[in-house]
């Protein structure tokens, strides 16, 4: 049978593209539905003999049997459905009752969806797995004998202090950091982006007595970062040095286009990669990009794992060429 | 105390010195055959008992090329042997497609049909397109070109031309809407270039100029300093392949199908000849696999990853393997003989 592949993922996503051109070079067809494209559904058929799924994408259709393998990048791509619209006051309620019960049946039915396409042999990450929970991540990294940084989410002034008192702390989103646009003189606009921080004394002044909840980690005196891309039980992993850099000694993010980080190929010992796959298992994950540190005492700490982070950053600079082995993984 | 280098810095020894590919900074330095040599050992013995090896003088020098080393984040100290963290990079090239480049080259006599030269170009999953014109182009011409070259998604978009005032203000001003990657002008006024360059400063496409006149294919395979890249792509493509004819396809100005346009061999015609089974004959790419340690001389040269190779213009046109024409360097004397004859693009 013929590989063809169903990709969802958004446009101006390089990394998709390359995938894509690896699929072509292998005579491979695909589908690409970016966020925003138009998604129906034609028909489910759930009887004994066969499931079939007819989609249209945009203006063409096709069938859930005739797709081999998937890879669920990243956006979201639901089902497109028209909302009931009335003018009349009176009926506003009902109107809004009928259209939340039609977005649940919506819902479900993408539910359905994805779930078949996750059952195919491969099929690579989960729409249902896009957004980590850092927190519930950290748990489980802890259950699988990661190192993990002392993490606290404070709320009043004085857990702050006792907190911050006589130890170095950072903060970052709970969730995804922020980026916000303001519009300024003569309509330039300035963007203002949340970053990983470190958090001191100075917070405990601004501080009132109960504010909203935010996460403070211990911070661990780092050699180098590590940023690992994970496919499928494979870890392709890179160090980032840092450290010689102020600029860019809490979040790399903060780049110096002068004097780039050295990011290099990285080898994890054999105990830590085997807690990572673990890991990786338990949060049902088998792609993703996991942040790492080595301590100053040569000790790997998990920090994070993004289930659609980015991997262009790893692919290249360590020529380990990951979009060419996803595009192999999708039609093997 | 181990010292290591970063595994994209990458030393290249030369018969009388070396060349250290940054590829991680896309930059280069020369440094002495020893260091190289030294740096060698060092991947299995620990600098301090290393040291001990040599007399009171040597050591200072070493001292001195080991803070040049560090002081240019080339390498980094570790208490223990770190080589099985820290691997080198695999020496590993792959393309996605037959073809990554192309040179599409436009006289007053070409009739190309431009739709299916982009078209036939994209099948291949050619990304980077040069297209070079030998002749005087109305503004409306190359916009027309540009048109079909529109929604191919070509990553890389190279044109040579001749300067006009005219050309010069519609590139700038058309930046969002062709995806032109940049734009070489000759015949410049040598005078005026450095004016054109300030007004160019801010532009998406990258420019340069040259008072040189470039009417034909003539004009290429020049080896110069100026020309030396230090990327991670070439470097690795070199270490098997021909920096300059691996994977290239031209459209000569009257429509041949060649490898390289100031080669004689011709495999086909455009308009008759599918681009793909040129491409598929094997002594198409005859010349895809003469890397640089199979060329004479350039194989003891130091700059021979940082330069690209030509095949077309030869020392010895009855040896394949002879060293590049237009190149003036001789690595066993370390010099420049003469000053090159054809003065390099000044880039804004
Ligand atoms: S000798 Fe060969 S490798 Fe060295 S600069 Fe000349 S052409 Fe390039």
């Amino acid at each position: 049978m013929k590989k063809k592949v169903l990709i969802m993922s958004q446009h101006f996503d390089r990394s998709t593209d390359i995938v894509l051109q690896w699929l072509n070079y292998y005579g491979a067809s695909y589908i690409r539905v970016n966020h925003g494209d138009v998604l129906k559904v034609r028909k489910i058929n759930i009887d004994k003999g066969n499931t079939e799924i007819t989609i249209r994408h945009n203006s063409v259709e096709f069938s859930l049997s005739e797709i081999t393998g998937f890879w669920y990048r990243r956006g979201n791509v639901g089902f497109a459905w028209d909302e009931l619209k009335s003018n009349e006051l009176a009926l506003e309620r009902a109107i809004g009752a009928v259209n939340k019960h039609l977005k649940g049946e919506i819902s479900t039915l993408e539910e359905y969806f994805y779930f078949q396409l996750e059952q195919l042999t491969t099929s690579l990450g989960r729409r249902s797995n896009a957004r980590n929970n850092k927190l519930i991540h950290l748990e489980m990294a802890k259950l699988c004998g990661l190192n993990i940084p002392d993490t606290i989410i404070v709320a009043n002034k004085q857990d702050l202090s006792e907190r911050i008192h006589g130890r170095t702390n950072i903060t970052k989103a709970i969730r995804d950091g922020l980026s916000v646009g303001i519009k300024g003189k003569s309509d330039m606009w300035r963007y203002f982006s949340t970053y990983t921080s470190i958090a001191n004394h100075e917070i405990i002044e601004q501080a009132e007595k109960e504010f909203f909840p935010f996460l403070l980690q211990q911070q661990i005196k780092k050699k180098y970062e590590i940023r690992v891309f994970y496919l499928n039980g494979e870890l392709f992993s890179m160090a980032i040095f840092s450290q010689n850099d102020p600029q860019t000694v809490v979040d790399f993010r903060h780049y110096n286009y002068q004097r780039p980080n050295r990011m290099v190929p990285y080898v994890i010992d054999a105990e830590t990669t085997d807690k990572i796959k673990r890991f990786m298992k338990i949060a049902n994950l088998n792609t993703g990009s996991l942040d790492l540190i080595c301590s100053d005492k040569d000790e790997l700490f998990f920090l994070e794992v993004n289930p659609v982070g980015q991997f262009g950053m790893v692919s290249f600079p360590c020529n380990y060429y990951l979009e060419k082995k996803i595009a192999e993984y999708l039609i093997s | 105390m181990y010292f290591q280098l970063f595994a994209d810095c990458i030393p290249v020894k030369g018969y009388n010195r070396s060349v250290i590919c940054d590829l991680g900074r896309n930059k280069f330095n020369l440094i002495p055959n020893e260091l190289t040599d030294f740096i060698e050992e060092l991947k299995s013995k620990p600098f301090n008992s290393l040291l001990e090896d040599f007399c009171d003088d040597d050591k200072e020098t070493i001292l001195e090329y080991i803070e040049f080393l560090v002081n240019n984040e080339f390498g980094f100290f570790s208490e223990q042997n770190n080589n099985n963290s820290f691997p080198p990079l695999e020496a590993i090239f792959n393309w996605s497609g037959l073809i990554s480049n192309s040179i599409v080259d436009v006289d007053a006599l070409s009739s190309h049909n431009y739709e299916r030269i982009f078209s036939e170009l994209k099948e291949v999953n050619c990304t980077s397109v040069q297209i070079r014109f030998f002749s005087e182009q109305t503004i409306q011409n190359v916009q027309f070109i540009l048109e079909s070259a529109l929604d191919r998604d070509f990553e890389c978009i190279e044109l040579v031309i001749e300067f006009s005032d005219e050309l010069l203000s519609f590139f700038v001003n058309s930046e969002k809407v062709y995806p032109i990657t940049s734009v070489q002008f000759f015949s410049c006024n040598p005078d005026k270039i450095s004016d054109y360059i300030q007004e160019v400063n801010d532009s998406l496409i990258a420019f340069s100029f040259t008072p040189l006149k470039i009417n034909n294919h003539e004009h290429c395979g020049l080896v110069d300093p100026s020309y030396f890249t230090s990327n991670l792509q070439l470097f690795m493509e070199g270490q098997k392949f021909n920096t300059c004819l691996n994977r290239k396809v031209s459209i000569s100005a009257n429509g041949e199908i060649k490898n390289c346009p100031s080669t004689t061999e011709v495999y086909g015609f455009i308009n008759t000849t599918k681009l793909i089974d040129c491409i598929d004959r094997d002594d198409f790419k005859r010349y895809w696999t003469i890397n640089k340690q199979s060329i004479s001389i350039c194989k003891d040269c130091e700059f021979r990853f940082v330069c690209t190779d030509c095949r077309a213009f030869i020392e010895n046109p009855s040896d394949i393997y002879s060293k590049p024409l237009k190149c003036n360097y001789d690595p066993y004397s370390s010099t420049w003989l003469k000053t090159s004859n054809f003065p390099p693009f000044i880039s804004s």
